[in-house]
């Protein structure tokens, strides 16, 4: 993996093996989301990771989690700051091109997809309420909100569906 | 009458069944408790006393329980890492994870009803150290914890390529 000095922010963010054993990293690079992706991963190799950029931005744009949809695509969810408000956001790439989808304000947490095949994204919105987006087969978005107190002592970290 | 039936239960043979709606969980806190929402329902998990801060952070479900694991701190500040297991019916159990000093979870996954929980110990808040560590925890709740590295060290996440050791971030 290459190693970076000097900069606002390096940080990885989550990890996760895809359907063809490929060891993939997500991260954040000032602003830049990030994924490393590699097979047979060895303690001893000296720059084993294949770098992607998914998201050329700035600070404090940020992947948050990734998972995998059903063709095998990789499948981020974060935020980007747009006019200082966050906005939530999934990115789909499918080894060649990203597709990008905006669901609305707020922050993306966790992204997981259920057994129906339609995606899931637990996070909050910018007012502190604790929420999670599906965005079904068809692209149709909805916005369940679990909390309305806005609190910043409250908030969604991980979301599962079976 | 005869066709009447056949037409009737041709009907009935071709109506789509409505699609079943899957649970939904979703782990986080409210109010500095640890929740999960089972479908928009908050459901508080058991938290030892004096418990100021309480956080769940990641699920694993298997065979009718949902595992959960976060972060608790007392009002001394003292940090300790748990996991609860909720059967959807009854009050959720709680365990410990032990470490040295503080402990803190940062991901979970699971294979076959065994716990992997990524995490750290031995941290100090003014040093700004702590151990990258990892626990195994079976299905009977027996414990050990694997330590990666120390001083400076802290992890992520962690996830299981089916078959082969696991793979922590």
């Amino acid at each position: 993996m290459d190693t970076y000095t000097g900069l606002t922010l390096y940080d990885s963010m989550d990890i996760e093996v895809d359907e063809n054993g490929n060891l993939n990293l997500l991260g954040t690079l000032s602003g830049d989301i990030m994924l490393w992706k590699e097979e047979n991963v060895r303690y001893d190799d000296t720059d084993p990771f294949e770098k992607i950029t998914i998201h050329d931005g700035t600070f404090p744009d940020m992947g948050e989690s990734l998972t995998f949809n059903a063709q095998g695509n990789a499948v981020i969810a974060g935020e980007v700051w747009i006019d200082s408000e966050p906005v939530t956001k999934y990115w789909v790439y499918d080894g060649d091109t990203t597709e990008t989808v905006e669901l609305g304000e707020g922050f993306a947490i966790d992204v997981r997809f259920g057994e129906n095949g339609d995606m899931y994204i637990a996070g909050f919105t910018y007012d502190w309420e604790a929420c999670y987006w599906t965005v079904d087969s068809q692209d149709t978005e909805t916005q369940q909100i679990l909390d309305t107190r806005e609190s910043p002592d409250s908030g969604a970290n991980s979301i599962l569906v079976r | 009458m005869t066709a009447l039936l056949t037409f009737i239960a041709i009907s009935c043979s071709t109506e789509t069944a409505p699609p079943v709606q899957p649970d939904v969980f979703v782990a986080g806190q409210l109010d500095d408790q640890a929740v999960v929402w089972v479908n928009g329902e908050a459901v508080s998990l058991e938290t030892a006393t004096g418990t100021a801060i309480s956080e769940a952070i990641g699920m694993y479900y298997y065979e009718g329980n949902l595992f959960i694991v976060g972060n608790e701190q007392n009002a001394s500040g003292a940090l300790t890492s748990v996991y609860s297991t909720y059967d959807g019916t009854d009050d959720s159990v709680r365990d410990v994870l032990t470490g040295v000093n503080n402990t803190i979870t940062s991901g979970l996954d699971g294979i076959e009803g065994t716990l992997y929980i990524s995490g750290m110990d031995n941290y100090d808040y003014l040093a700004d150290t702590s151990n990258a560590v990892y626990w195994i925890v079976n299905a009977v709740s027996n414990q050990q914890k694997e330590t990666l590295d120390q001083g400076f060290s802290l992890t992520k996440d962690i996830v299981l390529d089916a078959g082969k050791a696991p793979q922590i971030l």
